[in-house]
């Protein structure tokens, strides 16, 4: 990281008009481990690389439910990811006292944009360091979102965060005009593949998806957040390998694509106990 | 040049200076642009919005917003910054209906705004809005529309017509062109469309997505989103009528762009 | 001197407590309303009661806070202006998330509940008994909410004197698969009613529906009477009337 004289304070701009403050933030969400997400149709899908810590640890956790409708993916500090959960768990426990229905996952973020933003303005706090990919279901709609440290907060079509996700993200944009199809079929396992195949051009050379290192996430209009890891993704990920994304010739250039860019995403980090 | 007198919000430079708010207001000039105009028979704010990803979702990151029945409040600058600034208009606009039992004035809620804004310029503690907002809305005492600026130091200013952003500086001058006051929001609409459309340049920037609000005597004075079809028709005759000027002036809209 | 040594007086209007509402002062009477195939449909009258005066004789009471939600209330009217000012900063609230995902009847009358509760719990209630129409995925929402909290859904209800008067008519008549128009007959029976029998009352009233399309509240009209029927005379009682 080059060091300057405007970088260390959040409420000092650059003579250029930038945070730095804010900008290494971001770049807490690059050092994390993968995640990807899609929305398409009725259904959101998120899939996440999970990390080791150490051999006798177990994968850390990546995938957060929320509420019944909502479940978040995290990519950065895991601590700040679970301080922004607790406060999302008490906005959605809230409405639903107050409404008795579950909070429109469009009016969530906006809260938590506006919380977040708060961190980049004032001398006495920093920024969160973490990125979330968020998929929940509401009375408009399935939505996934993406957080960012600056307090942007984006709705996606698919999108992917963390260490060496350009490649699923090149892999997503690929295959996307298909998904509508597979969700208005209820095809939600062929989705979840997607999701994974995305993600398994996210892992370090030597790594292969497996039930320990991956976990997947899935909310559909009516019938709630759903988390799919451990055994209950063992037969997907048995079926990983001979799933063929449509059409093959596709898939054969979006897998060409996707090797460049995990090439050109090569640098990398060590095990960060605090990284998720 | 600013030999460590720009670091702060609350020191002067020898020039009489604050730093600190012209790099604050450098993040607005590379933010897309968002022009607003008084018309005949109300008022407009339409916004550049720049897109980062093809795979973002188009109504993702409004830049336009309501903030109360008959208010419009749209940003230029960093994102999250300029959606703060909505939520305490928000927050302004709710108080004053709360406290007196009618809706607040668009001049009122601008220069409320500006204090805000000017209290951010003022204390070690916090750092500047990285953004410049415009206020607009019926005014229900004066029975007429009324546009603001509200500028990241506090600056309050009544505009018949403006812009912030990247283009501001070109866009202003095709505003002041066009007289305005004497169209119709639903003329002025593509004009400004045209407007946003020229300073855009494609080669250097992301995509766009036009984004665009109005409270008219149509709307009986409520500021609400331009219908989806006027807008897209208004977006697609702005684009037109832009590229046509492009092909006869070889490249004025590149240069154009270029000026900010 | 004698009154200093008088006991203090021990009142709730003594200076030392702190007084709330313990009683209405600008009330309205009944609401009725009635789920019928395909909407609810709810009456009142357009009265505000002084007490026993009738002082304000063009209130609404039934009001429209969507297009697929509607209220009305009985009790303090006062008290039914701030609840519908905190429903107003919500509508506000909604429209410029502009997301479209507005309240709907259910959880407008949620929503009502918790409010109503919290002030009770406050010994500073709201004093009303609300009833709330609507729809909530297509399917029509009747709930109710009184000033101490309860809150319960139903398919017709009535409030104020009408839970006397008007309930066993509906219990009578009402059928899930009513149309409009029967609908509409049931509850100006029980208006009728209740302007012969409730003091609190005049025959101007208004008639409000939501269904899956939408909500209208009528302007205000009134009942044909008929003042000759046999029960409004005691012959045994020097005065005139059956009470």
């Amino acid at each position: 990281m080059n060091r300057n004289d405007y970088d260390t304070d959040v409420t000092v701009f650059s003579p250029q008009g930038r945070i730095f403050q804010v900008e290494y933030a971001m770049e807490a969400v690059n050092q994390g481990s993968a995640c990807v997400g899609l929305a398409a149709g009725e259904y959101v899908v998120l899939a996440a690389l999970k990390r080791l810590p150490s051999k006798l640890a177990t994968h850390q956790r990546k995938l957060l439910p929320i509420d019944e409708h909502l479940g978040v993916c995290i990519s950065g500090l895991t601590a700040d990811a679970r301080s922004l959960c607790k406060y999302l768990r008490g906005e959605c426990l809230n409405h639903k006292y107050v409404f008795g229905s579950e909070l429109p996952v469009g009016r969530l973020m906006s809260g938590l944009a506006d919380k977040m933003q708060e961190c980049t303005q004032s001398y006495v706090r920093r920024p969160y360091g973490v990125g979330m990919l968020v998929a929940g279901a509401d009375k408009t709609g399935a939505h996934l979102f993406q957080t960012c440290p600056s307090g942007n907060v984006y709705e996606y079509k698919a999108h992917a965060i963390g260490a060496r996700a350009q490649s699923a993200r090149t892999y997503l944009e690929k295959h996307y005009d298909g998904f509508a199809a597979l969700a208005a079929a209820g095809d939600k396992e062929a989705l979840l593949l997607h999701a994974l195949r995305a993600l398994a051009s996210c892992t370090e050379a030597e790594e292969e998806l497996s039930v320990d290192n991956a976990s997947l996430g899935v909310v559909q209009v009516g019938s709630g957040f759903e988390v799919v890891d451990g055994t209950s993704m063992a037969p997907l990920i048995a079926r990983l390998a001979d799933f063929n994304p449509d059409p093959p010739a596709a898939a054969a250039a979006a897998a060409g694509t996707a090797a460049d860019a995990a090439a050109a995403d090569a640098a990398d980090e060590d095990d960060d106990m605090a990284m998720a | 040049m600013a030999a460590g007198y720009d670091y702060a919000t609350n020191v002067i430079s020898s020039e009489g200076k604050v730093y600190q708010l012209e790099y604050a207001a450098k993040a607005v000039e590379s933010s897309g642009t968002t022009v607003g105009v008084q018309c005949k028979d109300g008022v407009i704010l339409a916004s550049e919005k720049l897109m980062m990803s093809k795979m973002l979702v188009d109504s993702t990151c409004k830049v336009v917003h309501k903030v109360d029945d008959q208010i419009g409040v749209a940003y230029s600058g960093i994102g999250p910054d300029g959606k703060s600034i909505v939520g305490l208009a928000q927050n302004i606009a709710h108080k004053y209906k709360q406290n007196y039992g009618e809706r607040i004035a668009p001049g009122v809620l601008a220069q409320q705004l500006g204090d805000i804004l000017y209290a951010y310029t003022s204390y070690a503690a916090y750092r500047p809005f990285g953004a410049h907002a415009l206020v607009c809305g019926y005014d229900e005492d004066h029975k007429e529309s009324q546009l603001y600026l509200c500028e990241l130091d506090g600056t309050v200013t009544r505009y018949w017509g403006t812009a912030v952003g990247k283009g501001a500086r070109s866009a202003r001058t095709e505003i002041q062109k066009l007289k305005l006051t004497e169209k119709t929001c639903a003329e002025a609409l593509p004009l400004l469309a045209k407007i946003l459309h020229t300073v855009h340049d494609p080669s250097k920037d992301k995509p766009f997505v036009l984004e665009a609000g109005w409270a008219t005597d149509a709307t009986k004075g409520t500021f609400s989103r331009v219908p989806k079809d006027v807008l897209a028709a208004a977006d697609a005759e702005g684009k037109a009528a832009s590229e046509a000027d492009g092909a006869a002036h070889g490249g004025a809209a590149a240069a154009a762009a270029g000026d900010a | 001197m004698a009154a200093a040594a008088m006991a203090p007086k021990l009142s709730a209007s003594s200076s030392t407590a702190k007084e709330l509402t313990t009683h209405p002062i600008v009330t309205g009477s009944s609401v009725l309303a009635v789920k019928f195939a395909g909407g609810v449909m709810m009456a009142s009258d357009t009265l505000a009661s002084y007490g026993s005066m009738a002082r304000f004789p063009d209130v609404q009471r039934l009001r429209q806070v969507s297009d697929g939600v509607i209220i009305g209330a009985s009790g303090e009217m006062s008290d039914f202006d701030f609840a519908m000012r905190l429903l107003d900063e919500l509508r506000v609230e909604s429209e410029c998330a502009e997301d479209g995902a507005e309240l709907d009847a259910g959880e407008v009358h949620h929503y009502l509940t918790r409010v109503m509760y919290n002030r009770r719990n406050k010994f500073n209630p709201l004093w009303n008994q609300l009833v709330v129409a609507g729809t909530k995925d297509g399917k029509p929402v009747l709930g109710v909410v009184d000033q101490i909290g309860t809150a319960f859904e139903a398919d017709f209800t009535a409030t104020g004197f009408g839970k006397h008067m008007a309930v066993p008519q509906m219990r009578e008549h009402w059928r899930a698969d009513m149309t409009e128009g029967e609908a509409r007959e049931l509850l100006e029976g029980c208006m009728r009613v209740l302007f012969y029998r409730d003091c609190r009352t005049i025959n101007r009233m208004q008639i409000a529906k939501v269904t899956a399309t939408g909500s209208v509240v009528s302007p205000a009209y009134s009942l044909d009477t008929e003042w000759s029927l046999k029960s409004f005379k005691k012959e045994a009682s020097p005065e005139d009337g059956s009470w």
